[in-house]
């Protein structure tokens, strides 16, 4: 055997550290999940006419709905990433667990946890939009009319139940919406696992990154906020400080939304859910690629530097 | 089963000094001391061989396998340090069974009695204890877990002196139950020379010697006299000295191997050297030409003249 080649072989060890991995998913998802079945309580309840009590904290679940759960669920999904790289790789190397697994545990589980929070999260809006189709007859109902009855201003997902939205640029409300096409509850799902993957792809992101830049002490700290305040702003600039139609366009297209200028620059927006899911698999082979290559030199110093 | 250390290196930062240079070590069966001054390198040696840090040049192999994140191999290596290897600190008992899920089990009936030697509960939460007996449940997990290598990097840091003791036996005990490699890295050389069989001494981040912890009465001895005269007779038998201090015309100096004490003229006095001295001696041979300065004997290291 030529001893100075790396073995890389996967045992005991590895098998313990997912089962590890994928409790921390759980139970972030678990708790998304607790929340999340809160609010659909209470909007399951408004819309049947009641007032459900609920907690304070979950107050804001019941109003706007599902836009929260997107937000919640995918909070919890980015920060099972970041607890992940920051709190739990540290001891599992000091358990003899290789540092390739460490990266590929927290990629599955958190695929397998988007594909469950969208699975649940479509279940729900199913049960809701069917439910304020028997009271009010249409789909625009009092659970969506939050958000005025304008698919731009709905959750991401949402969208993606509709072929298109004609926008005329006179009122800037709506004229003209194509209704659920078959198979959009399909689209929503997957718009929602897109979603959700690119968060967790993020997280796991996030997650490597603030470890390796603490690891570096302020030689890496100073530059990395820097790069970081410059992202932001740049990104800003780019995309919301940014009157280019051309910008607006692209940015639109990566969502999905895929616009089509028509004559006075009325508005079609079509929805195309496979952009954001090619796009969040894309995302997620570069997250992994990058952390994975900060992973493979992570390294435990004794406790002067601390193992967090 | 053997463990071996092949042309080790590690810097750790570019341009810095290696922490780690060309170590080459083969480990049997047995409880090695590893010492070495304040940052000689033992701790960063011991981090490379469990995985922990990584070696910027050569490997380290168990029974012919790179551990470098070789997860079969690394179920065979445990390391106890500083570093607490969990978050959230949990009860001593959930932490030893938490040991046992990585590492193929943990006798418990062995870690509860030896617990109790020191008077700790295997109810109590880690957190409550203080840092000797922090230190205990981590050295009792490292002697019950199932493993073929255990390093401890200075383990009786913090433990008083009947604890030391206490340890030093449970040790003994240990390793006769189940021979393995252990490693034990440590400050506090005298009290552990009854227990190593075999003595590494790193410095500056190389191996300057490797021998039988018994032998070390072999490995050098020490003369004393006249500065003309213990130099005439070094040059003469070609001894290579290790160490030189000076007060006045006295010299002593320690050299390499043994030396007989017939062959010595009069008016030089002959001695050997225990463990701890020799390694004073062999680490500290800079520190004694800085203090010197004159440089009348050479002082030379391993065959090499700095």
């Amino acid at each position: 055997m030529d001893v100075t080649k790396k073995t890389i072989r996967s045992g005991r060890q590895g098998r313990v550290m997912a089962r590890r991995c994928a409790l921390l998913y759980a139970a972030m998802v678990g708790v998304g999940a607790v929340l999340a079945m809160a609010g659909a309580v209470a909007r399951y309840a408004a819309l049947r006419g009641g007032f459900p009590r609920v907690p304070l904290f979950a107050d804001w679940l019941g109003n706007g709905g599902a836009s929260n759960v997107e937000s919640l669920m995918g909070g919890m999904l980015f920060a099972g990433g970041v607890i992940w790289f920051v709190a739990f790789v540290g001891p599992e190397l000091c358990h003899g667990v290789a540092r390739r697994p460490l990266v590929a545990a927290p990629a599955l589980c958190g695929t397998i946890a988007a594909a469950l929070s969208a699975g649940a999260m479509t279940l729900a809006e199913i049960a809701l939009v069917d439910q304020s189709r028997i009271v009010s007859g249409s789909v625009w109902s009092r659970a969506y009319s939050l958000w005025g009855n304008d698919l731009i201003m709905m959750p991401f997902s949402y969208r993606f139940l509709y072929a298109w939205q004609l926008i005329p640029t006179s009122t800037g409300g709506i004229e003209e919406t194509s209704g659920i096409i078959p198979g959009g509850w399909l689209f929503l799902a997957m718009a929602c696992f897109a979603l959700m993957l690119m968060v967790t792809a993020l997280g796991m992101l996030a997650g490597a990154a603030v470890v390796w830049v603490c690891e570096g002490g302020m030689r890496r700290v100073v530059p990395g906020v820097c790069v970081t305040v410059a992202a932001c702003v740049a990104g800003m600039e780019l995309f919301l400080f940014n009157s280019s139609v051309t910008v607006y366009w692209v940015a639109s297209a990566m969502t999905g939304d895929v616009i089509r200028y028509m004559p006075n620059w009325n508005e079609r927006h079509l929805y195309i859910a496979w952009i954001p899911l090619v796009e969040s698999l894309v995302l997620l082979a570069v997250c992994v690629l990058i952390v994975l290559r900060l992973t493979l030199r992570r390294e435990v110093h004794d406790s002067r530097r601390g193992l967090v | 089963m053997n463990l071996v250390i092949n042309d080790l290196t590690k810097i750790f930062h570019k341009g810095a000094a290696p922490a780690l240079d060309h170590v080459n070590l083969a480990l049997e069966p047995g409880i090695h001391g590893l010492f070495g001054r304040n940052g000689a390198g033992k701790s960063t040696l011991l981090g490379v061989m469990a995985n922990r840090l990584l070696p910027t040049s050569g490997h380290v192999a168990l029974d012919g396998e790179n551990v470098r994140d070789n997860e079969h191999a690394l179920a065979r290596i445990y390391l106890a340090n500083e570093t607490t290897p969990f978050l959230m600190p949990p009860r001593v008992s959930a932490f030893l069974r938490n040991e046992g899920r990585y590492y193929g089990g943990i006798d418990a009936e062995s870690a509860a009695r030896m617990l109790a030697e020191f008077g700790i509960d295997t109810a109590a939460m880690y957190g409550g204890l203080s840092l000797g007996r922090r230190r205990i449940v981590r050295l009792v997990a490292a002697l019950c877990l199932p493993v073929d290598v255990v390093l401890l990097d200075e383990p009786v840091n913090g433990l008083d002196a009947a604890n030391r003791e206490r340890f030093y036996r449970l040790l003994i005990e240990s390793y006769a139950e189940r021979p393995r490699v252990i490693v034990v890295s440590t400050h506090i050389i005298d009290e552990v020379a009854q227990v190593v069989e075999r003595a590494v001494i790193l410095d500056r981040g190389r191996v300057v010697d490797v021998f039988d912890a018994g032998d070390v009465a072999s490995r050098a001895t020490v003369l004393v006299g006249d500065d003309a005269r213990v130099a005439a007779f070094v040059a003469a038998e070609g001894l290579q000295p290790v160490a030189t201090e000076r007060m006045g015309r006295l010299v002593t100096v320690t050299v390499r191997g043994g030396v007989d004490a017939r062959d010595v003229p009069d008016g030089i006095a002959v001695s050997g050297l225990g463990l701890q001295d020799y390694f004073i001696r062999v680490t500290g041979a800079d520190d004694a030409r800085t203090a010197a300065g004159d440089g009348r004997i050479s002082d030379i290291v391993d065959g090499k003249e700095r």
